[in-house]
């Protein structure tokens, strides 16, 4: 029985104009946008690829230099996109694409790319995802609403009920049709994508496969949802047109409104400090070694301890090479709790996005999805963590370099190619799914209970509708 | 003039009934927690501007002062001390007038710099990205985005059954058999409703402009607002016509609801989102890799030619190797490696504001597509949060430094210092902000096509509900 009505449901969409437009305007939105966004991925990546070989190029052909000089001139880390961003972009266009690993800085990612969107990226970016997110709900409301209220207003709803059809039979009935008409539009557009997205050469993400089979349930599970209280609202209006204004309503508020009134509380209610007072704060932290005289005049002594001299030109290594690594050293713990600060104060700004999402499962889905697409905060702190890691590696290469080499020669020393050349590419793996998980569950169980929430509203609102007609 | 009976009947199932009141209240609630929002947002980028230029002028003042005692003397305290390379004028691009009506989405762009002869026109802006990407990706709830995107919503939601309503219950038949004016009435209905939608909004927006973040002008302020007020007013005269048409060509009221709400989602969501992408496809920004890897190039080979100039210095920990003597040497081996890279990145950074600019024109062209893109531009730049007031900043920030470096220069160059009258000769950076006409010339085309489209809904409309009574019924 379910499959007849599935079916059933199916063959009337089909016969539906409004329907049919629809589903054409859907199937060629999404289409376009992942070819749109899997042609961006690939320029990405053939930007990232491009950028890194010239930056090995310039590091290398830098010439003789003294090595802590070429320390400041350093080398950058490109973020890789992952090839989900093609489906998510989540935050890749709001955060930084380069990293500068400069000594004594451990800078913020630079070059967004909102910055040279000009001002039309104001009402959303087309990607797939978003179309999902946003214009597929609408779609699932337009074609739901007269799915009940329809039937009571024609008078087929008593007769089914008339016939026996038990409202779970119905409710099952009626939310797979609006499945397989959604997915009727949605596979084909979304299926092609994948392998051109395998084939745009973007950094393959260590558990693609758990990610992929993540998006699928996590998406099912809203459109559970969506379909849910679409059915449930046509169950309890008693017109179309009601239950066609209801659903319009809840979809402008819950998918329209909420996110963005709740991403201006989270900013009003935790504001991130303005960039002149962290810029300078960043300073502080990098000259953390030269604030503190006592502290250097307690790595004197130890120095000269530990080589067993009286003064600093009797040392066998270069001192001022060996200030300027422990000036970093200084400040590592300084800038780890810089961006720990910025990092709680993200944090707390996501926290009021997630409590909104109570009250709209977008919010949920879109932190679960930029998640598994690779593409939110978290993993764009994990490649940040990863550089400044590279970062101290390669600064104390260059500073050690000075330290043991420089010889008579002093500050006049110079090295050349050689040491250059031995210092490594940034690579970058982005972490597994299962290391960031705990980010998500409550995204995930949001979305669940949202799932399971609209099934029973459906359910309670379908019995109800059925009694009414009964009575 | 409102005939008595039609405001009665409204009074009753709009102005003072449930969903009226709620409609109102709820429009009111917004604007007020946009504005709250935007004022936040002004006052801490007012603060942090304020510190940070208080304590530039501070160390300028200091400088001066130190070069003062010089002059008077004739012997300099240290060989640091008053280098023209050690004048550091901050740079600040105050918020708009009406910047907290379109807060959203302009903090991703520097506001403060520091000019100096240690910056070049490619690294003046840097150390500014520290915003959480989640929340500017989901964009930031201001008055403009209301006015924008949810008016038209709410209006099509009180609207959208004025005629079909009538219609589907018999009333517009009841009216007509008592040779009652149905149009008249059906037009005074939308128009009551409507207008009292709008009062509601005018009334909170102009709170929300009254009630300023401190230290905005109120002349200038409410000046700006009445201009974007009047704005608003041809955008939601735009949607009230196309209310008015629909209603008077499609019978149904789903019919009603659902095509006013499909034109929202195309207008608002689909024509931005397709043409920015259309733009993006068709003209994609240059890339700023690329951009960077140009300006690491020209990096390079400046040092590798500076490094015959600094003989060995190590440029930037003068104080470990350079002795007192050696300072004015050190400086200008930086100043002219600095101008060395400034000059040949300079380039890459004009094609690349000139492949900007080619992008911006087309989606200026793409948004006639789109009433709510030229509403949302027209009312953003009267706002002062638009992309183009941020890239006056910049280049208003770029021409002081090469003003900067044009003056200190040559006393660069010479090892030598500068005078206190060449010093008092150098102007504070004082952003030129552009005048409410200049915001409005570049949006006069757009809001006339709007305009005109206003007037082409109504007039059709008109025509519609001029048809037969037993067409309309």
């Amino acid at each position: 029985m379910i499959a007849a009505i599935a079916l059933n449901e199916l063959r009337l969409c089909l016969r539906n104009g409004t329907f049919v437009g629809l589903a054409v305007a859907m199937l060629a939105l999404i289409a376009g946008a992942t070819a749109l966004s899997v042609q961006r991925l690939a320029t990405f990546d053939r930007e990232r690829a491009a950028a890194e070989a010239i930056d090995r190029e310039v590091w290398d052909g830098q010439g003789a230099r003294n090595p802590h000089s070429a320390a400041h001139f350093a080398r950058y880390a490109f973020k890789p996109v992952p090839q989900l961003a093609a489906f998510d972009p989540g935050v890749t266009d709001y955060a930084g694409l380069a990293l500068w690993m400069e000594a004594h800085y451990q800078n913020p990612a630079v070059f967004r790319r909102a910055e040279d969107l000009g001002d039309a990226g104001r009402f959303g970016d087309l990607s797939p995802a978003w179309i999902l997110q946003f214009a597929a709900p609408l779609f699932l409301s337009l074609i739901l609403f007269s799915a009940i209220a329809g039937e009571r207003e024609q008078g087929t709803l008593r007769q089914m009920a008339a016939g026996g059809i038990a409202p779970p039979t119905l409710l099952a009935g009626k939310l797979a049709g609006a499945g397989l008409a959604t997915a009727a539009i949605v596979v084909p557009a979304l299926i092609p994508g994948l392998p051109l997205a395998r084939s745009s050469g973007g950094p393959v993400l260590p558990d693609l496969a758990l990610r992929s089979g993540g998006l699928l349930v996590a998406y099912g599970l809203y459109f559970v949802a969506v379909g849910g209280i679409a059915l449930g609202v046509s169950a309890l209006c008693r017109e179309k047109r009601t239950a066609l204004i209801a659903l319009v309503a809840i979809w402008a508020v819950s998918f329209v409104l909420l996110p963005r009134l709740s991403a201006s509380l989270a900013v009003t209610l935790h504001p991130t400090p303005e960039a002149a007072e962290l810029s300078k704060q960043l300073r502080e932290a990098s000259s953390a070694l030269r604030r503190d005289t006592a502290y250097q005049e307690k790595m004197e002594r130890e120095i000269l301890a530990q080589y067993g001299v009286d003064k600093v030109e009797d040392l066998p290594i270069n001192y001022g090479a060996y200030s300027l690594q422990q000036s970093e050293e200084r400040a590592h713990p300084q800038f780890e709790a810089f961006y720990a600060r910025l990092d709680a104060i993200h944090g707390r700004q996501e926290n009021v996005i997630m409590a909104a999402s109570i009250l709209s499962p977008v919010l949920a889905l879109e932190t679960l999805s930029a998640g598994l697409a690779g593409a939110d905060r978290h993993h764009q702190r994990a490649f940040a963590g990863a550089a400044e890691a590279h970062r101290r590696i390669m600064i104390k290469q260059l500073n050690d370099d000075l330290m043991f080499n420089a010889g008579e020669a002093g500050y006049g020393y110079t090295a050349d190619a050689t040491l250059w050349r031995q210092i490594d590419d940034f690579t970058y793996t982005p972490p597994r799914f299962a290391s960031v998980l705990s980010h998500y569950a409550l995204s995930a169980l949001v979305l669940l209970l949202y799932a399971g929430g609209g099934i029973a509203f459906a359910a309670f609102a379908l019995n109800r509708a059925q009694k009414g007609i009964a009575a | 003039m409102i005939s008595s009976p039609t405001l009665a009947l409204e009074r009753r199932l709009f102005l003072f009934a449930p969903s009226g009141l709620v409609a109102a209240l709820a429009l009111a609630a917004l604007v007020l927690a946009a504005a709250v929002a935007g004022k936040g947002a002004v006052t801490r980028t007012i603060a942090a501007q304020d510190a940070f230029q208080t304590e530039g002028t501070a160390a300028l003042d200091e400088w001066r002062t130190a070069l003062a005692e010089i002059e008077r003397t004739g012997e300099a305290p240290s060989p640091y001390a008053a280098r023209p390379m050690s004048i550091l004028l901050p740079a600040v691009l105050p918020p708009a007038p009406l910047g907290d009506f379109a807060a959203a989405g302009s903090n991703l762009h520097p506001t403060t710099t520091t000019i100096s002869g240690w910056a070049n026109p490619a690294d003046l802006f840097a150390e500014y990205e520290f915003e959480n990407p989640t929340p500017a990706s989901l964009g930031g709830l201001d008055i403009t985005f209301l006015v924008v995107a949810l008016m038209p919503l709410i209006m099509i939601a009180v609207s959208f059954d004025v005629l079909a309503g009538d219609r589907a219950r018999g009333r517009a038949r009841l009216v007509a058999a008592q040779a009652g004016h149905v149009r008249m009435a059906v037009w005074e209905r939308l128009i009551i409703r409507n207008a009292a939608l709008w009062a509601a909004f005018a009334i909170a927006a102009l709170l929300a402009a009254v009630v300023a973040p401190p230290g905005a002008a109120m002349g200038p302020r409410l000046l700006a607002f009445g201009a974007w007020l009047a704005v608003a007013l041809v955008y939601g005269l735009f949607w009230f016509g196309l209310i008015a048409l629909a209603g008077a060509l499609l019978k149904a009221a789903e019919a009603v609801a659902a095509s006013l709400f499909a034109a929202w989602a195309v207008f608002v969501f689909a024509v931005p989102a397709i043409g920015g992408a259309l733009a993006e496809g068709l003209y994609p920004p240059p890339s700023r890799l690329a951009f960077l890897s140009e300006m690491r190039e020209g990096e390079v080979a400046a040092i590798r030619e500076t490094a015959k100039l600094t003989a060995g210095f190590l440029a930037d920990h003068p104080e470990m190797t350079v002795s007192d003597d050696a300072v004015p040497g050190y400086y200008r081996s930086t100043f002219l490696a600095n101008r060395e890279a400034g000059r040949r990145t300079t380039p890459v950074l004009d094609a690349f504001n000139a492949s900007r600019a080619d992008r911006t024109r087309l989606v200026g062209a793409l948004q006639y597509l789109s009433p709510p893109m030229i509403a949302d531009r027209a009312l953003t730049a009267i706002a002062g949060g638009d992309v183009t007031r941020a890239m006056m900043f910049q280049d208003q920030a770029r021409d002081a430094l090469q003003d900067l470096h044009a003056r200190i220069g040559p006393a660069v160059v010479a090892k030598q210092r500068i005078s206190l009258a060449d010093y008092d000769a150098i102007k504070q950076f004082a952003f030129q902000d552009r005048t409410l006409g200049q915001a409005l010339i570049g949006t006069a085309g757009p809001l006339g096509f709007l305009s005109a489209l206003v007037a082409g809904l109504l007039w059709l409309a008109r025509q519609r509900m001029r048809a037969p009574l037993e067409r309309l019924l």
